[in-house]
């Protein structure tokens, strides 16, 4: 050691004298003040900035004289570029000028960032890297990644692990021009920690026991301690602070003062300081209100925290709380009282005042804006059946409304508008009836007399002048100015210049209530693309992303533009995240690199769900007692398995199965998206096998392969290309014996179809406007491998309008069509023939939540006349109206609707007529009306529809079991003949309950 | 009576410069694009001591094999944020305070340092007073300070223009430095005087404490009175806490900017 540090102190003599011979910035180094510069030369010669930037930048010339502050300033401008770490200027004496050489060290900035390792989550890899805190493209020091490690050892040791070990290793991009360092973590968690009896500090007015409890630091029921996580920590402190609530003390301070770690025990003691406070009652006085309510209006309970702000902010939700239940009136105070005995007690005196209704609202004055534009933007309401029982009203929202409303005019030019309100109570003499009168003093209206627009340089003036709305001859109002601004921000934004700003003066013009208005514009500097850079890619073949990278040297920096390309590569669907940044954007260049970092998500997922379906769904399967179906429930479960992004080019492979007591399903599906490099085009081949016993006639089983291209030539019109090979199977047929072995032949089918989606709809998942429509076309003939031929024709027109501002009446009409086709049939049965020349499980079945709501699944259309249950049928016919509206709040609202339509035994037997004819007519058209109710989810509304069918079809059931419905032949139920048939109807209510609307 | 007070403005400037920044980060070059390929490019003084021989042998080895130039006539001696601060920046500065103070110019490398903080905390504000907009004394008002230095310090124009021969300066070097500093006590004023509050009660309190009985003592048949001290008072009161404030928003500024020295300039 001696040695080491006496041969240390020897080197150091040796290298300083070895410095000292080196150059050094000496005091007269003015002495090459003015001598003429031979030649500027860079070290290294490969710069990060090309020969013309940095003959733009450096003001030093050949033959020109020498300035010491020229070359002070190069220093300035080179280092302002971002790009370099260091920067010296040598000189040297050179025939009788000097010769400059710029000694330069490049700088680096932050790429990807990767933790991997045996990461123990909590945390993840994620949240370590976020911890982190090393931004994409920002400028990369030492001690950033010292407290990058410092952040991510604090992360671990907060979710207890104490043990784990960090490595760092940044990987210099060497030989690229975008000077990038890749930061890579190796993270080994280790053991992680348990907790340990916490010691209790402070004053806990509480058994302490009982407080060890609340914390839930030991495990249930074997009692060992918990490892230790952030979120169970805080989940600890949450308890002990209920407990504490519950007593009323809600003053009560819960924080956790230190964690002492064990390391030969692994164990962490964590030290809770408790500061209980007093018990605080708090009494509404006045009226009565529960205690849940209070908790919800108070925002002491929430806070933990009791001061006056937090009890006037109380007393005004709870003032708000009445208003908004009719005591428009209503007034609440408090009164603190002093903690006696370790109690205290807040007295809420409430004043609710006589219950009103407000039933009018009268708006004066308006000449400018109709009533229906102002009334838009008002939160008083009038009071209306469930939705506002006593109308909306308070004082706070009829200011809010005034506002509202001379905003909307002083928008417009009135700037000297003004509304004041009186209220009439008792409104027309009615007791507890109110209304509310508003006055509009709508003032002169400003106008622009003249608009000039200086500092446009590098932009089309006249482009950018046909976007402002505040031109000459336009209201003047400082709203329009605001838009104008952001526009022509925007603009310079998308054409990269970030710094550009604009600001605008006005005057009066000569003539009265006319202004003349000014914006000056200041571009400041373009930013222009350096070059667009990629990173992150371990399997993803580059050739998949680079057509995206659209941004090319030279372009402007437009924000739009690369969040654009970032949404792109994110849609590709093969990155868990894409991360967009400008590489050092502070720094002082005109050209910039633009950084794409991208993760890619994992190759292998796999979903797995569970559900189940509740209506007219059950049965047994051997019996025929319930050919209309019985209230069914069938549990469900899902798995799903997906591989992505095969072969590094976002193709993808999924297994999607299902099983409940009624469907079994599974699907292999291979997908190619962007076939043939066009995002427009999607290619899929899919193998299916499914088991289904949804429809209550027979038990069906399904082989198909099919081939899809998907074209989508607009965001709104889709056209897809299909090919599908099947065999189809029925087994357990529950019908007449005489059609049994005609049905139950397996059957292959080979259809082309065409499949066109035209979806215009604002939101599809709850639309108020627009129309969706679908037309589906497909052709089963030999020559594509089918064993019968027909065609079929399915299309669907759906429209909805809005009716005012909170109703939409929705409509949807489905029409198919099956057209049989060289078979070979006796003419006297042409239409049975016809139908029967279609496999069964091939024909339109009908009814149910989502096409007619007057039968349960599948019961609409022709049935066996022996059994009773549906055959299907060749033709389908069904119309839905809906009128939606608000019920309840914002969140629930109603539907009436009527259905109407069936499914038809042939194209020819459609038919308006609402009269069965017989109990073996099926040909006439259903109607029901019926209510329903939607709750708002983020998934979508769920829906409860209840529906009552005003002329369900009448049929024979048999009484018996199949081996009796096959010995009593092929007209087991004749008239006036004994026999075990039994007429039954469909059922007159019927009830649904999903997820979306029905259409 | 004056010794009871500091003077204001231009001494609190004053109190600024002479402190020595906490020294962020001495740098040296890796020589990362220099051959030595990838590597950490930035490489403390303190841990390059740390690395013992080994680390000392091999910077020998560089630095013998490093070619020999000319006169490195300009370097950076510290970055703040996208901004730097050259070796020459801070051989002026140290010429031109000297010049202005009367005194000999102190090269050595603990004064170079203390200018260095100087003039990192001068472009700390000086970033301040460009972001905030502020409507900053100009160059023309600066020029009768600048003549009373000259009439005051120098019986002649020749005699002033000998001195910053000498001194190795320009007049402007002179006049920016004056600028300088009244741009300093501007921004001071500006941005933290006013928002420092001295009660009456505190004012009474100091009067009735230091102010009148030094008075008293001094002049013992004159009659002492508040009103005749107050803004002094007031101004003594409110100095400390104005570079309170100052030192605050100093170290925040120094948090929020990247500082990076490089050792080799201070050599």
């Amino acid at each position: 050691m001696k040695f080491v540090r006496t041969l240390s102190a020897g080197l150091s003599s040796v290298l300083l004298a070895l410095v000292a011979t080196q150059p050094v910035l000496r005091a007269q180094y003015q002495k090459f003040e003015g001598k003429e510069i031979e030649s500027v030369r860079f070290d290294p010669a490969a710069q990060p900035l090309d020969s013309a930037e940095l003959s733009e930048i450096v003001p030093l010339k050949a033959r020109a004289p020498l300035r010491i502050a020229d070359v002070r300033a190069a220093i300035e401008r080179l280092f302002a570029t971002g790009r370099y770490a260091d920067i010296q200027v040598d000189a040297k004496p050179s025939d009788g000028g000097v010769a400059l050489t710029f000694l330069t060290r490049n700088s680096w900035f932050i790429g990807d960032v990767m933790v991997t390792g045996r990461v123990s989550s909590p945390p993840n890899a994620g949240q370590l890297e976020n911890a982190a805190r090393l931004e994409l493209g920002a400028p990369y020091t030492d001690a950033l990644l010292d407290s990058a490690l410092a952040a991510q050892r604090t992360l671990l040791e907060s979710n207890g692990l104490y043990g784990a070990k960090i490595g760092s290793a940044p990987d210099f991009d060497a030989g690229r021009a975008y000077q990038q360092v890749n930061l890579r973590f190796t993270v080994e968690s280790g053991r992680r920690a348990s907790f340990s009896a916490p010691e209790l500090v402070g004053d806990l007015k509480m058994d302490p026991a009982k407080v060890l409890a609340a914390a839930k630091l030991r495990r249930w029921v074997i009692h060992t301690w918990k490892p230790v996580t952030q979120t169970r920590i805080r989940q600890s402190l949450d308890g002990i602070r209920s407990l504490y609530q519950k007593e009323n003390r809600l003053e009560a301070k819960i924080s956790l003062e230190s964690i002492r770690y064990d390391a030969a025990a692994n164990r962490v003691v964590p030290t809770l300081r408790i500061d209980a406070g007093p018990r605080i009652e708090l009494n509404p006085i006045g009226t009565k209100i529960s205690r849940t309510k209070m908790q919800r209006y108070l925002p002491v309970f929430e806070e933990h925290s009791l001061d006056r702000d937090l009890l006037t902010e109380g007393a005004r939700n709870l003032t708000g709380y009445f208003q908004s239940r009719g005591y428009f009136d209503a007034r609440v105070q408090f009164n603190e009282q002093r903690v006696v005995n370790d109690k205290a007690s807040i007295d809420f005196l409430i004043d609710t005042g006589p219950r009103h209704k407000l039933v009018h609202i009268g708006i004066a004055g308006n000449r400018y804006f109709p009533v229906d534009t102002i009334r838009e933007r008002m939160l008083l309401r009038t009071a209306s059946f469930l939705q506002f029982p006593h109308g909306r009203y308070s004082e706070g929202l009829i200011s809010q409304d005034e506002s509202s409303i001379v905003s909307l005019y002083q928008a417009n030019g009135f700037r000297d508008a003004r509304v004041t309100h009186r209220l009439e109570d008792p409104y027309q003499g009615k007791e507890g009836d109110m209304a509310v009168f508003l006055d509009i003093d709508e003032g002169p209206q400003y106008f622009i007399e003249s608009l000039q627009v200086d500092g446009i340089e590098s932009l089309d003036k006249t482009d950018l002048l046909s976007m402002l709305s505040s031109v000459a001859g336009q209201p003047f109002s400082e709203f329009n100015v605001a838009v104008d601004r952001d526009a022509i921000l925007a603009r310079y934004f998308e054409k990269g210049f970030p710094n550009a700003t604009v600001t605008w003066s006005s005057k009066p013009a000569a003539h009265r209530h006319r202004m003349d208005l000014r914006y000056a514009i200041s571009e400041g500097q373009a930013q222009l693309v350096r070059q667009a850079i990629a990173t992150g890619l371990v399997t993803t073949r580059p050739s998949l992303i680079r057509r995206y990278l659209t941004l090319n040297p030279g372009d402007p920096i437009s924000p739009a533009a690369i969040t654009d390309i970032q949404r792109k590569l994110y849609d590709l669907g093969v990155f868990a995240k894409v991360d967009a940044a400008i590489q050092d954007p502070d720094g002082d260049t005109s050209r910039k690199y633009v950084l794409y970092n991208v993760e890619e998500a994992r190759r292998y997922s796999a979903a797995a769900g569970f559900g189940a379906q509740l209506g007219k769904i059950g049965g047994c399967n051997t019996c025929l007692d319930a050919p209309a179906g019985v209230t069914g429930f069938s549990p469900r479960v899902s798995l799903d398995l997906t591989r992505s992004n095969l072969w590094g080019v976002a193709h993808s492979i999924s297994l999607r199965t299902r099983a409940s007591t009624i469907d079994q399903r599974a699907i292999l599906n291979y997908s190619w998206p962007r076939f043939e490099r066009d995002d427009n085009l999607n290619l899929s081949f899919t193998a299916m096998y499914e088991h289904s016993l949804d429809i209550l006639t027979f038990n069906s089983r399904r082989e198909e392969v099919s081939a899809q291209l998907s074209q989508r030539f607009s965001k709104t019109l889709t056209l897809f290309y299909r090919y599908s090979y099947r065999l189809v199977n029925v087994s357990d047929l529950k019908v007449t014996e005489f059609l049994i072995g005609q049905l139950s032949q397996p059957v292959r089918v080979g259809m082309p179809s065409l499949n066109l989606v035209q979806d215009r709809r604002d939101d599809p998942a709850e639309p108020h406007k627009g129309i969706y429509n679908t037309l589906d076309l497909g052709i089963a003939e030999h020559m594509f491998g089918s064993q019968r031929n027909y065609s079929r024709v399915l299309a669907r027109n759906s429209s909805y309008y809005p009716l005012g501002k909170r109703l939409v009446l929705a409509r949807s009409t489905e029409f198919g069509y099956l057209h049989a086709f060289s078979y070979q049939c006796d003419p006297s049965a042409e239409t049975s023939c016809a139908l029967n020349a279609i496999p069964l499980a091939e024909r339109f079945f009908g009814g149910g939540g989502t096409s007619q709501r007057g039968f349960a699944d599948n019961q609409a259309g022709p049935r066996d006349t022996g059994s009773g249950f549906p055959l299907g049928g060749t033709a389908l016919l069904f119309n839905q109206t809906e009128l939606r509206f608000p019920l309840i709040g914002e969140d629930i609202g109603g539907v009436l609707f009527h259905d109407l339509g069936n499914v038809y035994s042939s194209l020819g037997n459609i038919s308006f007529r609402t009269n069965q004819h017989g109990l073996q007519d099926f040909d006439y058209m259903v109607h029901a009306v019926g209510f329903g109710i939607r709750y708002r989810t983020p998934i979508g509304p769920v829906r409860a529809d209840f529906a009552y069918s005003i002329n369900p079809p009448y049929f024979y059931g048999f009484k018996g079991t199949q081996q009796e419905l096959l010995n009593a032949g092929l007209n087991p139920c004749p008239p006036n003949v004994p026999n075990q048939c039994q007429v039954q109807n469909s059922g007159h209510f019927q009830f649904f309950i999903s997820v979306g609307q029905t259409f | 009576m004056e010794r009871f007070f500091r003077p204001s403005g231009a001494f609190r400037c004053a109190r600024l410069f002479p402190r020595l920044t906490p020294w962020a980060t001495f740098q040296r070059p890796s020589g990362a694009d220099r051959g030595e390929g990838p590597g950490r490019n930035v490489q403390t003084w303190k841990g390059l001591q740390g690395r013992g021989a080994g680390a000392f042998a091999w910077l020998l080895l560089f630095a013998a094999a490093f070619p020999l130039r000319g006169e490195i006539v300009d370097r950076i001696a510290v970055s703040v944020g996208n901004r730097v601060i050259t070796a020459s920046d801070i051989d002026r500065e140290i010429r031109v305070t000297a010049f202005l103070d009367g005194r000999a110019p102190d090269f050595s490398p603990a004064g170079k340092r203390a200018t260095a903080g100087r003039l990192v905390e001068q472009q700390l504000i000086q970033r301040e007073l460009e972001t905030s907009r502020y409507t900053i004394p100009s160059a023309a008002e600066m020029e009768p300070a600048f003549e009373k230095f000259k009439r005051e310090r120098f019986p002649n124009q020749a005699d002033y223009e000998r001195a910053l021969a000498a001194a190795g300066l320009s007049s402007q070097d002179v006049k920016d430095e004056l600028l300088w500093a009244r741009r300093l006590t501007w921004f001071v004023n500006a941005r933290f005087r006013l928002g420092v509050q001295v009660t009456e009660e505190e004012i009474r309190d100091y009067f009735e404490k230091a102010v009148k009985p030094a008075a008293e003592a001094a002049h013992p048949r004159d009659p002492v009175t508040l009103d005749e001290y107050r803004d002094k008072i007031e101004e003594t009161l409110a100095g400390p806490r104005v570079d309170r404030e100052v030192d605050a928003w100093l170290t925040e500024a120094r948090k929020r900017t990247e500082i990076v020295y490089h050792v080799e300039a201070f050599q």
